[in-house]
C-alpha cells in the first residue's frame, strides 16, 4: 500500500487558562512530548498557541497521524477541537520538524483567531483551514519558531 | 547455512519406508521443526526453522544455539531443557509472537517446533470479544456473579450502559470495516476513561457497558457518564474520515437485595431508552416510574400490533375551504385508533410507537387505502389528503402501496394528495425524492406539511415541485401577531413564485379567516370552518355548505 500522506489542521481551546505563567510548563510538557513521539512516529507539524486557542498542522501518513491525533483528542488540557482540514497532500511542508512551535501574541495572529467561533459554518472554517495553515507555513519559514 | 546441518541418519537405523516419506515431506514442507540436543543445540532442523533463526544463532564453531530466539535475561529456555517434560513457550519474534513447543526429552534429543502463536481460542475467546479485546457478556456474567457473592456496603456497584447514536449510519455509509474499527477506538476511549477500575465489556454490536464500584455514589457516576458521554463526541478520524458520532449512557445499581442480576441490565437498559429518547448524547439514571412507562408502552404496542386486524383504526375527514368563495375543496384524511381499552387515541399518541416498531407500513397503507376508496364514493371530486410517515418511503413499499390503493378504488390520481414533513427530506434526500416524481408522474399531488417549523429549507422546494405548501398552525392559531402576519406573507409569496397553492392548517377565529383571505391564501382548514367528521356524516356537510354558498 502506497504511503498515503496527509495533512490535518485543527483549532481548539485550551482549558488551562490564559494565564502564561501557568501555562508556559505545560506547552513545554506538550512540545516535549510531541517532538519525541512525532519523530518516532514521522509525523510533522507546527503548533501554535494563541489567546486560550491552540492551533496545529500535523503531517504524516494516515496511520502515524490518526494514532497521534486520538491521542491529542483525549488530552484533557485542551477542548472543543474542530478540524479545519484532514486532506491527502502530495508532500510535507514541514519537512525538518517533528514538531515545530509558533510563538504567541501579536496582531496578526490574534485577528486570526478572534475570528473563529465556535460554530463555524462549513465554508468559513475552510477558509479558517487555509489561513492558519498558511499562517502556520510562513511563520515557520520565517524563524517564527 | 544448512550445510552443517546434513542430517545424520545413522542415529536410527529402524527407519522404515514409511518413515522416510515422512522425513521427505517434513524437510520439503514449511513447517519449522528442529531436533535439539539436551543442551539446547540444534542438531537438525527444516529450512523453515532456520529461516526464524536470528543471525546470533550460529556459535564460533558453526553450531546453531536454540537460546538466540530468547532474551538474555529471559530463563524459561533453561527452565524447559532442565525438565525432561514439554510445553509450551510464547517468544516475540520480529514477525509476530511465536509459540515455540519444547518436546519431551528422548534418547535422540528433543523436538521443538515453532508456530504463529495464537490467542488461546477455548479460554480467551469465551469471555473476550475478538474485535475489541473486551470482555463479552460472559465476562459480564462473572463479574455479577462475584457482585451476588460479596457484599460491598462502602459502595455502590454501578452498571453504565452505552449506545452509540449514530452507529448504523457510519456503517451504512462507511462500510463495516470503518464501523468496526470506530467501535475498537470507542474501546479505547472508554477504557481510557474509566481508567483502570472497574471493565468495559461489549455485549454485541455496538452496544457496550461499562461496570465498575462508585464509593462516592453518584458524584463519581455522574463525573464518569459526563466524561463518557462527552469524550465520545469528540471527532474520530479513522481511515482518512473524519466521523462524529455521539452516546447515550443509561446507569443502574446493583441491588443485593434482587436474586436475579437481569433485572439490572434491564433497568439500566430502560435508563439508556431514557437518555435516547430524551434527545440523545446524554446520561440518564435508572428510576421506577421508567419501570411503569415501560410496561404502559409495552402494552400499547402489544395493542397497537393487532389493532388493524381486529379493525379498530378510523379514518375521520376534515374539510378544507377554498378561501375565495367558501367552497369545499377537499378534505384531509386523520386517522383515528378506537382502543378497547384506551377509548380514542389521537395519532400523536401512537404515530411515534408505530414508527418504533415497524407497524407505520401496514397502517400507513391501510390509511391510504381507505382514504381512496371512500373518497371514491363522495358525491362530488373533493381531493383527499393523506398523511405520510417519513419511514413510510423505506423499503420502497409506498409507491406500489398507493398504485394499487388507486387501482382498487378507481380514484383519479389527481384528487390524492400525500403529505409529507420536511422531516422525511432531511436524510436519504435522493432515495426519497426518486419515490416523490414517482407518484407525481402518476399524477398525485404532493403536498409539503408543517412547512416552516422544521429546517424550512429552501433546498426543499428547489429539490422537488411540490404541489401544496401546508403553513403550519403555530403561525396561524392564537392571537395573530405581527410577525406570524409577515411570516405567513411571505410564506404565501413564495409559493405563489414558486407555482405551489397554498393551504393554512389550525384556523379557529373569523380574525385568522379574514386575515388569511387578504394575505391571498388559497385553502384552510381548522375548527373554524368544521371540525374532523366521520366518513358519514360528510354528505349532509356538503349539502349544508353547499346551501349557505349558494345563498351567499
Ligand atoms: C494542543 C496539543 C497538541 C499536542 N500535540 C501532540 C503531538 O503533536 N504529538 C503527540 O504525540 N502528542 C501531542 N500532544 C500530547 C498528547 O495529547 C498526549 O498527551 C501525548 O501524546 C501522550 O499520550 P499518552 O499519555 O496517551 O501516551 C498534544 C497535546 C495538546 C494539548
Amino acid at each position: 500500500m502506497p504511503e498515503r500522506l496527509r495533512k490535518l489542521v485543527y483549532l481548539s481551546h485550551a482549558t488551562l487558562g490564559v494565564e502564561m505563567r501557568l501555562l508556559l510548563p505545560e506547552v513545554e510538557d506538550i512540545l516535549a512530548t510531541s517532538r519525541r513521539r512525532n519523530a518516532e512516529s514521522g509525523v510533522t507539524g507546527a503548533l501554535m498557541f494563541n489567546h486560550g486557542y491552540f492551533a496545529q498542522v500535523l503531517e504524516g501518513r494516515q496511520d502515524a497521524l490518526e494514532a497521534t491525533f486520538e491521542r491529542i483528542q483525549m488530552d484533557e488540557r485542551h477542548d472543543h477541537v474542530s478540524i479545519l482540514a484532514y486532506d491527502i497532500v502530495p508532500r510535507r511542508v514541514f519537512e525538518s520538524w517533528s514538531m515545530g512551535w509558533v510563538g504567541n501574541d501579536d496582531g496578526q495572529t490574534a485577528g486570526t483567531f478572534a475570528g473563529l467561533t465556535e460554530r463555524v459554518d462549513r465554508q468559513t472554517r475552510e477558509l479558517a483551514g487555509e489561513r492558519i495553515y498558511s499562517l502556520l507555513c510562513r511563520r515557520m519559514h520565517d524563524g517564527g519558531a | 547455512m544448512t550445510d552443517h546441518l546434513t542430517p545424520d541418519t545413522s542415529t536410527d537405523g529402524a527407519t522404515s519406508a514409511a518413515g522416510g516419506l515422512l522425513e521427505q515431506a517434513v524437510r520439503s514442507g514449511s513447517l519449522a521443526i528442529a531436533l535439539v540436543d539436551a543442551q539446547g543445540t540444534i542438531v537438525d532442523a527444516t529450512p523453515a526453522f532456520i529461516d526464524l533463526l536470528p543471525p546470533e544463532a550460529v556459535e564460533a564453531g558453526g553450531a546453531l544455539r536454540l537460546d538466540a530466539l530468547f532474551s538474555p535475561d529471559d530463563h524459561r529456555l533453561a527452565a524447559g531443557l532442565a525438565s525432561d517434560g514439554a510445553g509450551v513457550l510464547r517468544i516475540e519474534h520480529s514477525g509476530g509472537p511465536l509459540a515455540l513447543s519444547l518436546g519431551s526429552l528422548q534418547p535422540v534429543g528433543r523436538l521443538v517446533t515453532l508456530m504463529p502463536f495464537l490467542e488461546s481460542p477455548c479460554i480467551d475467546k469465551a469471555v473476550s470479544d475478538p474485535l475489541t479485546g473486551l470482555g463479552n457478556r460472559n465476562a459480564l456474567k462473572q463479574i455479577l456473579a462475584q457482585w451476588q457473592a460479596e457484599a460491598d456496603p462502602e459502595a455502590e456497584r454501578v452498571v453504565l450502559m452505552i449506545d452509540l447514536d449514530r452507529f448504523k449510519q457510519v456503517n451504512d455509509t462507511l462500510g463495516h470495516p470503518i464501523g468496526d474499527d470506530l467501535l475498537v477506538h470507542v474501546a479505547g476511549r472508554l477504557e481510557r476513561t474509566l481508567d483502570g477500575d472497574g471493565a468495559v465489556l461489549r455485549l454485541g454490536g455496538d452496544e457496550m457497558i461499562v461496570v465498575y464500584r462508585d464509593d462516592d455514589y453518584p458524584r463519581q457516576t455522574e463525573r464518569m457518564a459526563q466524561a463518557i458521554v462527552s469524550r465520545l463526541a469528540r471527532t474520530f478520524l479513522i481511515g482518512g474520515h473524519q466521523i462524529d458520532i455521539s452516546a447515550s449512557v443509561g446507569i443502574a445499581c446493583f441491588d443485593p437485595e434482587e436474586g436475579d442480576t437481569s433485572r439490572l441490565l434491564m433497568h439500566a437498559d430502560l435508563a439508556l431508552y431514557a437518555a435516547k429518547t430524551g434527545g440523545r448524547n446524554q446520561y440518564c439514571f435508572f428510576e421506577p416510574h421508567l419501570e411503569s412507562a415501560a410496561q404502559a408502552r409495552r402494552d400499547m404496542e402489544v395493542r397497537l400490533r393487532r389493532a388493524l386486524a381486529l379493525e379498530e383504526f378510523q379514518l375521520v375527514y376534515q374539510p378544507q375551504i377554498s378561501l375565495s368563495d367558501g367552497s369545499i375543496s377537499g378534505f384531509e384524511a386523520l386517522i383515528r385508533w378506537v382502543s378497547e381499552d384506551h377509548g380514542v387515541v389521537l395519532p400523536a399518541q401512537f404515530i411515534g410507537l408505530a414508527e418504533e416498531i415497524g407497524e407505520i407500513h401496514a397502517i400507513g397503507e391501510w390509511a391510504i387505502r381507505t382514504a381512496c376508496r371512500e373518497a371514491a364514493g363522495w358525491d362530488a371530486p373533493y381531493s383527499v389528503a393523506v398523511n405520510v410517515s417519513p419511514l413510510q418511503f423505506e423499503g420502497g413499499r409506498l409507491v406500489t402501496a398507493v398504485a394499487s390503493a388507486l387501482e382498487e378504488s378507481g380514484l383519479d390520481p389527481g384528487r390524492l394528495e400525500l403529505e409529507i414533513t420536511e422531516e422525511a427530506l432531511i436524510d436519504k434526500t435522493r432515495e426519497i425524492l426518486e419515490q416523490l416524481w414517482t407518484l407525481r408522474e402518476m399524477g398525485v399531488c404532493i403536498a409539503m406539511d408543517d412547512f416552516g417549523t422544521g429546517y424550512s429549507s429552501l433546498g426543499y422546494l428547489r429539490n422537488f415541485p411540490f404541489s401544496r405548501l401546508k403553513i403550519d398552525q403555530s403561525f396561524v392559531g392564537g392571537a395573530p401577531d405581527e410577525r406570524s402576519r409577515t411570516l405567513v406573507s411571505a410564506i404565501l409569496v413564495l409559493a405563489n413564485e414558486l407555482d405551489m397553492t397554498t393551504i393554512a392548517g389550525g384556523v379557529e377565529t373569523e380574525q385568522q379567516h379574514q386575515i388569511l383571505t387578504q394575505s391571498g391564501c388559497v385553502r384552510a382548514q381548522g375548527h373554524f370552518f368544521a371540525p374532523p367528521m366521520p366518513p358519514g356524516a360528510i354528505a349532509a356537510y356538503c349539502a349544508g355548505v353547499a346551501k349557505t354558498v349558494g345563498a351567499g
